[in-house]
């Protein structure tokens, strides 16, 4: 690829930043070139983000219709699973699956809901509601 | 900005990026690509029965963390890393260091560095960054994913680095000891380069290097039928966001190794190597073209088929194999 093929795209997923791709220039060396996005690379990352966003509507609505906690739509918005949120709060992973649960959830006592709080840097308020900006409208 | 000597280093790559600049802040003179060479950072690697994220693992590097030390190794320069199983005595140790005017290298959990922008922040824990100094309120640093050097708030530092999960961190900070200079560059590009050759060429598992890439062409043959649509695009997707999203230059480090081979000779007034350069950079015009028929299946634009993609993966395979035997009869 030549300095003057590497794609200038703009890609929004860069929010105005730009990534070094390299490239051959004339006299036969190989730099860094400044890239604003190439296409091929912003489909890739969006179809990710809207399978995310599928999982994300999904775990809303069986918060929604009370099947889930709303600590659920919490973990799967911070991109965890029960395994990986459980290791970093220190708690056994089937702890975390159990306060999955509305009953088990309704019942946590202010110092429990707090450590999850503090992790994904949210209030009790907000812990305990679902969001109403959605990411996927 | 009051930054005392420290010169930030815009990179194509973390990992790479920080070594160089670790080096280059020393005084000594190491590119991004000749540490991505002299490291061994090239690779392979598909590993179908381990998930990540919902996707099998593929990787276009070596191993996290290895590149730095590698380097260090071979180019004969001293380096320390700690790392800590306790998150206070972690931060102490970073702040004291940072009191002593050590520029030091840190791992940390992407997800937490809230000046990355958001659609690439997941739960890797291996992203490598420098601490330039402590401010009032976090610290100052250098990640050469950006063009600039960023502030980064106490709390979501001490939460990078001591996320848990695979790859932890533990804290790792590692900086280059005292005063050194580079020796044996001729003796470390051919150890990097043999190295490369070797895992590529004679793996003895399946899953890594040529036989990986042929792996991985018979995986996406199979997905198609063996999945639904959605996760069999998916997969794929993954296989490409890995070569291009994550920083790699372009084609999965395809470039910078080649812009290595070129430097490298030039250096070393080695026409072989040119040669080598010229070939590995037709290597990655190849890759970019598989990553647009890759997009395009996910994308169910045009005609192109997961078979065809599968068929241009095994044909990269081959020419990578050609170069590696190239390096291997005429270089090593």
């Amino acid at each position: 690829m030549k300095v003057k093929d590497v794609p200038q795209d703009q890609n929004e997923s860069y929010e105005g930043h730009s990534k070094i791709r390299y490239a051959k220039s004339e006299d036969g060396s190989i730099v860094k070139v400044k890239s604003s996005g190439w296409k091929v690379e912003e489909d890739a990352t969006s179809l990710a983000w809207d399978d995310i966003h599928e999982n994300l509507k999904s775990v809303y609505f069986k918060v929604e219709a009370n099947e889930l906690s709303p600590l659920a739509y919490r973990m799967e918005e911070a991109l965890l699973t029960a395994d990986l949120l459980a290791q970093n709060l220190g708690y056994w992973t089937f702890t975390v699956k159990r306060h999955l649960k509305p009953k088990v959830f309704n019942g946590l006592n202010e110092k429990k809901l707090m450590k999850y709080c503090d992790y994904f840097e949210i209030t009790l308020e907000e812990l305990k509601t679902l969001p109403k900006d959605l990411p996927w409208k | 900005m009051e930054v005392t000597k420290y010169n930030h280093n815009f990179a194509a790559h973390c990992e790479t990026g920080v070594t160089s600049s670790l080096f280059e802040n020393k005084g000594m003179e190491l590119s991004e690509a000749m540490s991505l060479g002299i490291g061994s950072g090239l690779f392979f690697l598909y590993v179908p029965f381990i998930k990540v994220m919902g996707n099998p693992i593929t990787s276009y590097r070596s191993f996290p963390g290895t590149i730095f030390k590698k380097c260090c190794k071979r180019l004969k320069v001293k380096f320390r890393a700690e790392r800590f199983r306790n998150s206070i005595k972690g931060s102490k140790r970073l702040d004291q260091l940072l009191k002593n005017k050590v520029v030091l290298g840190i791992q940390t959990n992407i997800y937490w560095l809230s000046y990355i922008p958001k659609n690439f922040r997941f739960h890797f824990n291996a992203h490598n960054l420098i601490v330039v100094k402590k401010e009032e309120d976090g610290y100052l640093v250098s990640d050469p994913l950006l063009e600039e050097v960023s502030h980064c708030s106490e709390s979501s530092m001490t939460k990078a680095r001591f996320s848990k999960g695979p790859l932890a961190p533990k804290g790792l900070v590692y900086y280059i000891d005292g005063e050194n200079s580079i020796s044996q560059v001729e003796q470390a590009v051919y150890q990097g380069i043999k190295e490369t050759v070797r895992r590529m060429l004679y793996s003895p598992v399946p899953i890594v290097g040529i036989a990986g890439m042929k792996l991985l062409s018979r995986s996406i043959r199979k997905w198609p039928k063996k999945l639904d649509e959605r996760r069999a695009r998916l997969y794929l997707s993954n296989v490409i966001r890995m070569q291009e999203e994550i920083g790699t230059g372009g084609a999965g480090f395809r470039y910078i190794y080649a812009g290595f081979l070129n430097e490298s000779s030039k250096k070393l007034n080695n026409p072989i190597l040119l040669e080598a350069s010229e070939m590995m950079e037709a290597i990655a015009d190849e890759w970019r073209v598989f990553a647009t028929m890759a997009v395009k299946v996910c994308k169910n634009k045009g005609s192109v088929t997961f078979d065809q993609v599968a068929d241009k993966l095994l044909e990269i395979a081959e020419q990578e194999k050609s170069f590696y035997q190239f390096l291997n009869k005429r270089y090593l």
